[in-house]
């Protein structure tokens, strides 16, 4: 067998986890010393209990674990492992890191800026457009986006990062094959089509189980070199990510709030903890990357045609808060049902949101 | 002795002539009624009898059977009282025979021999002209239902001797004829309320006029106070008027519920705004004897629902297939009602919870918020709506403005102008307005230039949007262009019209 098919073997063992591996690696220096290994031994080890010697005598069975591991790389699943040449590098410093990975699609370049977002799933719409905005500043700059894909910032975020054009990498709480949740399966699709990927440290068919959520949050942060907490509670899931994060050494950005909103109290108290303010994408990019260059708003003079002119009027009222349709004719000085026009055809472009009927924010 | 006499009965809002057969014969003396009754009409018997011996009659000691047939039909209501007891004297010989024939007569006794009001008089005279009866005998506080049916004699009596005597010496009070036409102008612009007073809501008011104008459900959305209500409460001063026949059509619903005020139709397309802690049954009718609902009462006007997320869901559910077929069936075990129900549905709600979605200063609700709020309005209801519209919340500064925008008048202008070409167009299909197209009309009625069929396709992918919304749009469009008068679908009034769609 070759080494892929031994990490791949010792990596899918019932009811063996991380730390029962950690402990046999303190003995053994590789899986194939550990498939070679007798019963006997093991259990003079008093390692693992009887019942998991039994599963790693069962699962012994050359045929099978070559066969499934040719049908993993058929579905276009990679497997890689500590050992691997494109084990990611910033994975390998962090404590707990996973044996094997499993990837459809790319996986983050080692030498690539990659930033991780995370928040609250049930987020308000101020964490929406600052999630849009801060990702989209960074994505189109060429940094890598890292997410959770669940519901709320993890999904706003890769989408953000996808419609600016950027790549983006979502770390699931599941087998591969198990998309949870079962919305995001245009998102799943798209992250991969769009040349980034969907990892996991668990094997397909996994389910999704509550406690694999924070647990898999270690890697969104292991994967980043900056983490952005856009929305948090007191206690959340987001904030055992931030900690993860301070323990891996990443610098941490909290999205400031509002003092009695509950959703920021979480950003608010890392904030008085000593983390770094999102104050503006500027200031993130500047802190960053170490220099801004100007973002697409001020391509505005490149977007539209010379026949467009009057739509362009339209756009440069709009601002991020999101102004009433009546407000902007009064502004523009047009009638309605022109402006009515122009703002579905901005829309159409892209270039608008309609955030609440005839409420308009400008995008970009 | 046998005689017969016609009276009606009422079912849903439609009536349905009833023979009344009095036979008096010899053996013990008794006072029989026969025919599936309901127990109003077996009381009868007594104010029959009372009112007969108050008039200064005698009845003789016979055996007297009353028979009101089609005997299969369950009959209800008091208006029975008058018929029984013209029947009853036809057949002793006080009532000449001859001169009831051809007539229907209805109206309730009272024990002094007075003949009292009843509902659905207006149906009943509309039925009887149609099955070709000579005259219509009404109690005279129904007199004014009367008088608007033409083709018809009606005569109105006060006092069962009165209408005795007036029978036998063919002397009976005629009702005059009123013209309903000249009325009807009248009662057309009166009206306090007027869209000039509704300040800073350009765009909702342009959105109205393009509901009304093609006849499309309207939906509104905004914050509390910003005006929902009130747009909604003006959309009867820019409805075009009523026909002679809508309001005969309307003002019968009226009559059958006995809800025809101060003795005059219904003069207004009616605007209906139930609570929303209404009934599925008070909304759409129902009832052992189906009565008209909300949506019924609205018909050929407004069925206005306020915070239509706090109705209960099935009770919004249970609009679906009235608003699509523009009536409603109501099946009983013996006998099935068809009421009209063609009315425009107007909606309004919040958007969110607290209401001030997405204004941050006052709004903190979450995404996850937003979105539950607003699924207790989607699906099914929401489809049947045209034209979303959002209504906004207006500085101070511009409320104290003086009148400005558009005024009710000038609105109705324009619709009426909309609508007459409607009218032109759709002449030959047997609908009125752009929002009855049928889906297989809509390439006929509604056909885009390549570039703007190349943009619809744009923004339903975009948007996201439903096959059903892919025509909403195109009907829309329509009923701009129809605003605008022009004779094709311009590119600015498809984005209009995309702009109304729903977003929810």
């Amino acid at each position: 067998m070759t080494t892929d098919e031994y990490w791949y073997w010792l990596c899918n063992i019932e009811n063996v986890w991380q730390q029962d591996l950690d402990r046999l690696f303190s003995i053994f220096d590789s899986p194939e010393e550990i498939y070679k290994v007798q019963p006997y031994q093991l259990k003079e080890l008093k390692i693992l209990t009887a019942d998991q010697i039994k599963a790693l005598y069962r699962s012994r069975n050359e045929k099978k674990i070559v066969e499934k591991l040719n049908k993993l790389y058929k579905e276009g699943i990679r497997f890689v492992h500590k050992e691997s040449s494109d084990f990611p590098e910033r994975l390998k410093i962090i404590e707990g890191c996973p044996y094997s990975l499993y990837v459809k699609g790319q996986l983050p370049d080692n030498d690539r800026h990659a930033a991780g977002v995370v928040g609250a799933r049930s987020c308000s719409r101020y964490g929406r457009e600052m999630t849009e905005v801060f990702t989209k500043e960074l994505a189109v700059r060429g940094v890598d986006i890292i997410s959770g894909m669940a519901h709320g910032i993890d999904s706003i975020s890769a989408r953000a990062a996808l419609d600016a054009g950027g790549r983006t990498f979502a770390v699931l709480g599941s087998g591969l094959n198990v998309i949870y949740p079962r919305e995001n399966i245009e998102l799943y699709y798209e992250i991969i089509l769009k040349g980034g990927g969907i990892i996991s440290e668990y094997p397909l068919d996994t389910p999704p189980l509550g406690w694999q959520f924070p647990h898999r949050n270690r890697l969104i942060s292991g994967l980043s070199d900056i983490l952005l907490v856009m929305e948090a509670r007191k206690k959340s899931g987001t904030l055992i990510t931030a900690g993860f994060a301070l323990d891996q050494g990443k610098d941490v950005y909290a999205l400031p709030g509002r003092v009695d909103d509950p959703l920021s109290e979480g950003c608010n108290k890392m904030i008085a903890d000593g983390a770094g303010v999102l104050l503006s994408p500027e200031y993130l990019i500047e802190d960053f990357l170490g220099r801004y260059a100007p973002g697409s708003r001020e391509k505005a003079e490149i977007i539209f045609a010379e026949d467009e002119q009057d739509i362009k009027v339209i756009y440069l009222l709009l601002d991020r808060d999101g102004m009433d349709i009546n407000d902007i004719a009064a502004k523009a000085g047009r009638p309605l049902e022109d402006v009515a026009a122009a703002l579905t055809e901005l829309e159409l472009k892209g270039l608008t949101k309609e955030i609440s009927r005839g409420v308009y924010v400008g995008t970009k | 002795m046998f005689s017969k006499v016609f009276s009606a009965d009422i079912c849903g809002v439609d009536a349905y002539p009833i023979c009344v057969e009095a036979d008096v014969s010899g053996g013990l003396p008794s006072f029989n009624m026969v025919g599936l009754l309901s127990s109003e009409i077996r009381e009868a018997r007594d104010r029959v009898i009372r009112a007969i011996t108050n008039s200064q009659i005698d009845i003789p000691p016979r055996r007297v059977t009353i028979n009101l047939s089609p005997a299969s039909l369950r009959k209800q209501g008091s208006g029975f009282d008058l018929p029984i007891a013209v029947a009853l004297l036809s057949a002793l010989g006080i009532i000449n025979m001859e001169k009831t024939e051809g007539r229907l007569f209805i109206g309730e006794l009272s024990l002094d021999g007075s003949i009292n009001k009843v509902n659905g008089v207006l149906p009943i005279c509309m039925m009887a002209r149609q099955q070709g009866f000579k005259s219509v005998i009404v109690p005279k506080d129904n007199a004014f239902e009367g008088s608007v049916v033409n083709g018809l004699e009606v005569y109105s009596a006060g006092t069962l001797s009165e209408l005795i005597e007036s029978l036998n010496k063919d002397s009976l009070n005629p009702v005059s004829k009123i013209d309903l036409g000249p009325v009807l102008d009248r009662a057309y612009t009166e009206s306090s309320l007027d869209y000039g007073l509704v300040k800073g809501q350009e765009k909702a008011k342009r959105a109205t006029m393009v509901a009304v104008a093609g006849f499309h459900n309207l939906l509104y959305i905004g914050a509390p106070g910003s005006g929902k209500s009130m747009m909604a409460r003006c959309i009867p001063t820019i409805l075009n008027r009523m026909s002679v026949e809508e309001c005969l059509e309307v003002s019968r619903i009226y009559s059958v519920i006995g809800k025809l005020k101060d003795n005059s139709m219904v003069l207004h397309r009616p605007f209906r705004a139930p609570h929303h802690t209404t009934t599925d049954t008070a909304l759409i009718g129902g009832g052992s004897n189906p009565r008209p609902g909300e949506i019924t009462l609205a018909h050929k006007g407004v069925l206005f629902l306020d915070e239509v997320g706090e109705f209960k869901r099935d009770v919004i559910e249970s609009l679906r297939i009235p608003i699509e077929q523009k009536s409603i069936v109501i099946s009983r075990v013996s006998r099935q009602a068809r009421m009209p129900a063609d009315c425009m549905l107007v909606l309004a709600t919040n958007p969110c919870k607290c209401g001030f979605y997405p204004d941050r200063r006052l709004c903190r609700c979450t995404d996850a918020d937003v979105a539950h709020y607003m699924s207790k309005i989607k699906g099914p209801i929401m489809d049947r709506i045209d034209i979303c519209a959002g209504t906004a919340r207006v500085e101070a500064s511009r409320l104290s403005e003086e009148m400005d925008g558009m005024t009710s008048e000038y609105m109705r202008g324009r619709i009426a102008a909309a609508q007459s070409i409607q009218r032109e167009r759709f002449r030959d299909v047997g609908i009125s307005y752009n929002s009855q197209i049928r889906q297989e009309d809509i390439d006929i009625f509604c056909p885009l230039k390549d570039p703007l069929k190349d943009l619809l396709n744009k923004a339903y992918k975009k948007f996201n949007m439903t096959a059903r919304g892919y025509y909403k749009v195109l009907k829309v469009a329509r009923t701009i262009a129809d605003l605008e008068e022009s004779r094709d679908i311009q590119k600015n009034h498809l984005l209009e019209a995309i702009s109304y769609r729903n977003i929810y």
